[in-house]
This record gives structure tokens, C-alpha cells and sequence, in this order.
């Protein structure tokens, strides 16, 4: 149905003129030719490397496919940004001090599961491995947060008294968080049949506004972040790889 | 210099990836201009850095192209994220550094020589639509200049924002929807649009 408006836009983009474009050649080609590339000349090199990780990974976690990528693709709702180059700090997220588990992470006003899951339209699936979450918080209409109290074999994310903290995203809606990952290894994983990216480090976390606009920022830990089709879940934690992992398949 | 210009992207990707950087230029001359109206229109300030460093990014992937999807919205992707980053670094949503021209004249009537009046008309009209996407949500924004700024296909959306194709299906009808009723475009469009949108 090619109606007016498409027409319009058509009509649109053959009007738009976006300049001159410029003549990047010479620059890309000086920097593709300034520092050699190492791993060109010893291709042996990477071939080993990418065999040890490979068998490594099989070893580890049979069904777990995993490769080790610089350049990550995001996840619907979670953004990876690995460029040198981001956002300029944005606020701390505000603390609020008010017994609640997620007032250290500037959460506020919990509400029950129940009252969640009838607010948002995507479904907020929950690890049977853990049982039900200590809180649960709105966010906006993109995702739920919830947390549960720190326990044995779950410790405290730090300055907090939360052991497991799980976003569930709306994979329609504009991403809610993005990972600074620049000098943060992303890893790669396909969890029966999933995409899905651990990072296995600290870093920094943003959390977007619906323009993409970042508002807050805190420093995260070891994070599973997986697209389960109908939503994103992020899963923040002391745990493994594989600990996150296990937690990931109990989701239902 | 043999001429490569008719050479599939695939074998120059091939040549660039055994270390050929002539065959990469190639896809550098090929490409630019796509990669410049997609930085423009997707982030529009910095555009000729985010293309710049995107080349440079993209020739260090060339051993994770794979040729099972087509080059170009392989590239296009990696310039739109650099775009993003960029735009996202100034926090704020700069006007587009574009130009609409006044003699195209591709306009819906397809009758000759508009008069001065309608040249005018089409012009605001433009104006009008431009300013309406550049007000959408993000995500909406992205893929309606993806698929009509720079008349993508569906497939190749999909792979340039990273997104599954039935999302870049529904996010189009729904942004179409959203400026069907955008209220700077009431009068602007023909009737039997503005009237059931």
C-alpha cells in the first residue's frame, strides 16, 4: 500500500542533500597502514588462541557456544558500547537511604510482582532457581527490576545488601541501559538457542533515557545479559559465568 | 590500476581480508557515500569522523564477515553505531546538517513545471515531514530513516539497527501511525491520509 504518506517520504529523501561527501580514503588507509597488524602476520598465533578458547568453553559448558568479540552486538534493550569514546560522566544514581534493598542502587517506591506484571506488556519471567524476588521496581514502562537479599552462595553486590539484581526488559522499547565496555572484555554466548553477552568484569552502566540520553550512571559487576525472544534479561550478581548461567535457564 | 570497480563486494572483501588494501579502498569509494548519509541522518553531527573510524573498525572485522549477509548493511551497521556513539557523546539532539532542495522536483503530482506556489507548498511540506520524523521516539526515527531517508530494505534495516525484522516491521507501521497523526504535518499531507491516519 503505497499511499501519500510513503509517497511524501519517498518524495522526502530524494530532496534531501546531506553535503559533500568527504574523501575518507587517505585517512582510513594511513591508519590501517600506521601500526601493523599483529595478528595478520602470526594468523598461527590467533588460530591457537581461538583453539584453546574454543576448547576451553566445550570443556567447561558443553551446550554453551561462546566466542570472544570486540565488536558486540547489542542486545534489544541493553546497548554495548565499546568505543573509546562515550557519553561525558553523567550523576551517580541518587541513593536513597531507606532500608530498602534497592534504595543503594537508586531504586524507589517497590511494588509487588503481581502489580509489575500487570503494569508492563511484556512478560516478567522470573528464575525458579531463586524463588520469589525480595522487591520488585517499575521502570517506566521498559522494564521491571528485581532483587533478592544477599544469602549463602549469593553475596553482596557491593555497598549493597543485594545478592541477585534482574532487569527484564521490553526488547520494543528504546534501550533503558547501555555497558561502557571500552577495555571490558564482552564474551559471546548462545544459551539453548539465546544470544546472550557475559561480561566479566566491573563496569560502568548508564541508564538511558527514551531518546538514548543517559541520566544515571553506576558501576556495575559481573553481568548475563540474554535475549530471550519476548524480553531482555539482564542478570547482575557475584556469580560465575556459569553460575549466571544456571540461573538464566530457571527463568520461566 | 586494473579496474576492480565491477569486482563483487565479496571478492574485494576477500582480496582486503589477504591483506589487499587497494581492494579495501575500493569498498572505501563504493561505500562513502552511503556511509555519509547514513551518519548524517542517524546522528548528524560528526559524520565524516563516525565514517572515518567506522572503515577503520570495519577492516579490522573483515575476518568475522562471513559474505552470508551482504557487505553493505554489514558496514552500514557498524557506521550507525559509531554515529549513535557519537551523537549520544553531545547528549543532545542537534538539528540535521541537510539541505532539502527546492528544484527536485520527484513531487506526488508528476505533472511538469511546478508553479513558483507549489515549488513553495512541496518545500514546507518537506520542512514539515523532516521536522515530524526528527520528533518521533528514537527507535521509531531510526527505522523510518533507514527504510525511507535511505531507502533500505526491510532486510538490510534490520541488519543496519540489529534488530529482528518482524520488530523492524512492527516499529515501522507504528511510527508510519505516528506521523500519519503528527499534528505539524495536519494539512500537509493529502486529505485522505491526514483524515484516517
Amino acid at each position: 500500500m503505497a499511499d501519500a504518506l510513503e509517497q511524501a517520504l519517498r518524495d522526502l529523501s530524494a530532496a534531501i542533500d546531506t553535503g559533500p561527501v568527504p574523501d575518507v580514503a587517505p585517512a582510513v588507509l594511513s591508519r590501517l597502514r600506521e601500526p601493523p597488524r599483529v595478528e595478520r602476520r602470526r594468523p598461527w598465533l590467533r588460530i591457537a588462541i581461538a583453539a584453546v578458547v574454543l576448547a576451553l568453553a566445550a570443556a567447561l559448558v558443553p551446550d554453551v557456544r561462546t566466542a570472544v568479540a570486540d565488536f558486540v552486538r547489542d542486545i534489544p534493550g541493553v546497548v554495548f558500547n565499546t568505543s573509546e569514546k562515550h557519553a561525558p560522566p553523567v550523576p551517580s544514581v541518587p541513593r536513597h537511604v531507606d532500608g530498602s534493598l534497592g534504595g543503594p542502587l537508586g531504586l524507589a517506591h517497590p511494588v509487588t510482582l503481581e502489580a509489575a506484571r500487570s503494569a508492563v506488556s511484556f512478560p516478567v519471567v522470573v528464575p525458579q532457581s531463586l524463588g520469589p524476588p525480595d522487591e520488585v521496581y517499575l521502570r517506566g514502562d521498559r522494564a521491571v527490576t528485581m532483587l533478592w537479599r544477599a544469602r549463602s552462595g549469593f553475596p553482596a553486590l557491593t555497598g549493597t545488601q543485594v545478592g541477585v539484581m534482574i532487569d527484564v526488559l521490553d526488547p520494543e522499547s528504546a534501550p533503558l541501559l547501555e555497558k561502557l565496555l571500552y577495555g571490558v572484555a564482552a564474551e559471546r554466548l548462545v544459551i539453548d538457542g539465546h544470544e546472550a553477552r557475559w561480561i566479566a568484569a566491573r563496569h560502568p552502566l548508564l541508564v538511558l533515557d527514551a531518546n538514548g540520553i543517559p541520566v544515571e550512571q553506576r558501576e556495575a559487576a559481573q553481568t548475563l545479559v540474554i535475549d530471550a525472544g519476548r524480553v531482555t534479561v539482564r542478570i547482575e550478581s557475584d556469580l560465575s559465568r556459569d553460575g549466571a548461567v544456571g540461573v538464566a535457564r530457571s527463568l520461566h | 590500476m586494473d579496474d576492480v570497480d565491477d569486482l563483487d563486494d565479496d571478492v574485494l572483501v576477500r582480496r582486503a581480508r589477504d591483506g589487499d588494501v587497494q581492494a579495501y579502498e575500493r569498498l572505501i569509494r563504493r561505500y562513502a557515500p552511503i556511509a555519509h548519509r547514513t551518519a548524517v541522518l542517524l546522528a548528524g553531527a560528526d559524520a565524516d569522523d563516525a565514517v572515518q573510524e567506522a572503515f577503520v573498525k570495519a577492516y579490522a572485522a573483515l575476518d568475522r564477515y562471513r559474505g552470508d549477509a551482504p557487505f553493505r548493511p554489514w558496514l552500514l551497521r557498524i557506521v550507525a553505531n559509531e554515529a549513535r556513539n557519537r551523537r549520544r557523546a553531545e547528549r543532545r539532539r542537534a538539528a540535521l546538517p541537510v539541505r532539502l532542495e527546492a528544484n527536485e522536483t520527484a513531487s506526488s503530482s508528476g505533472v511538469a513545471a511546478p508553479s513558483p506556489e507549489e515549488e513553495a507548498i512541496s518545500a514546507e511540506r518537506r520542512t514539515a515531514l523532516l521536522g515530524a520524523i526528527q520528533a518521533l521516539p528514537e527507535r521509531d526515527r531510526r527505522v523510518v530513516t533507514c527504510r525511507y531517508l535511505l531507502e533500505l530494505s526491510e532486510i538490510e534495516t534490520a541488519t543496519v539497527l540489529a534488530l529482528p525484522r518482524g520488530t523492524v516491521k512492527s516499529r515501522l507501521s507504528r511510527a508510519l501511525a505516528r506521523l500519519r497523526s503528527a499534528p505539524a504535518l495536519a494539512g500537509y499531507l493529502p486529505e485522505e491520509v491526514a483524515d484516517r491516519g
